[in-house]
């Protein structure tokens, strides 16, 4: 199904995703503020009948800094992302950015074949493609008549 | 005649997206200050870094394709226009600002004045 420009922002499945995700961008602006943040690193997905694809948001970690591993129906994106500055001799004014391990599990509604996974890392986003394993597709059955 | 010129139409274009306040550390070095910006997404094709008298603003788009055929199950983040504006004080050199961009983290390099810096002050003897 195709999400029209207008109505892009709402999962068809979930009627209150368009305010969580206000309620998240809310917690990013305010969260150097309570010191509550939200899960990390902040995720999208889509599917269809044949594959899931998953965007990850992980600015300042790079591609030797996270693993992904995919084990049946469920995909775990873990890493560290690491302060370059951390050892030199700075002083820091502001701090909004965080550091240090994360890990983060998603469960697809279906099964995945782990060889033909596909990720690719650009300007600090991680765009994977997930096909489904073939033999839990669902499959059309002829009704023969009696 | 009123046509728009492309830079004109891009700005048009940016002002659709929701504006977003990119999260920043700054680090002050002994001869600069550092200004670092998360902007997933933003290639360094897409970012844009002014300087106005003592306002340094940087913006970046993160324009990113729906992908079609698929249905949308689960949304954290959206495209988004990043946009923050940073007043520089009058011992920064606002001439010689240097900017990198990677991984989607936008550093930029302030460098101190002249005359702000520390100086060694040479010692001579007087006999």
């Amino acid at each position: 199904m195709m999400i029209p420009m207008w109505n892009r922002w709402d999962c068809s499945s979930d009627p209150f995703s368009e305010l969580r995700l206000l309620e998240r961008q809310m917690n990013r602006l305010f969260r150097d503020v309570h010191g509550r943040g939200t899960d990390y690193p902040s995720m999208n997905y889509w599917s269809n009948e044949n594959e899931a694809l998953l965007e990850v948001e992980m600015p300042g970690v790079g591609p030797d800094d996270f693993e992904l591993t995919v084990t049946d129906d469920v995909v775990t994106i873990s890493g560290e992302r690491k302060d370059p500055y951390a050892s030199e001799q700075s002083t820091a004014h502001r701090q909004e950015r965080a550091f240090g391990a994360f890990s983060r599990t998603l469960q697809l509604p279906f099964e995945v074949e782990s060889d033909k996974v596909t990720a690719r890392y650009e300007h600090g986003v991680l765009r994977v493609t997930l096909p489904r394993r073939e033999a839990t597709k669902s499959k059309r059955i002829a009704i023969q008549a009696s | 005649m009123n046509e728009m010129t492309k830079k004109e139409e891009a700005t048009v274009q940016q002002r659709n997206l929701p504006a977003l306040m990119p999260a920043v550390n700054l680090y002050e070095r002994e001869h600069e200050v550092l200004i670092v910006a998360d902007m997933p997404g933003v290639g360094d094709k897409d970012v844009d870094i002014t300087v106005e008298q003592h306002t340094l603003t940087i913006s970046g788009n993160a324009q990113r394709t729906e992908p079609a055929g698929y249905e949308l199950r689960y949304r954290e983040f959206a495209p988004v226009q990043y946009r923050r504006v940073f007043s520089l004080t009058s011992d920064l050199d606002a001439e010689h600002i240097k900017a990198t961009m990677k991984n989607g983290v936008l550093t930029v390099t302030v460098p101190k004045s002249e005359k702000a810096r520390p100086r060694k002050i040479a010692v001579t003897s007087a006999g």
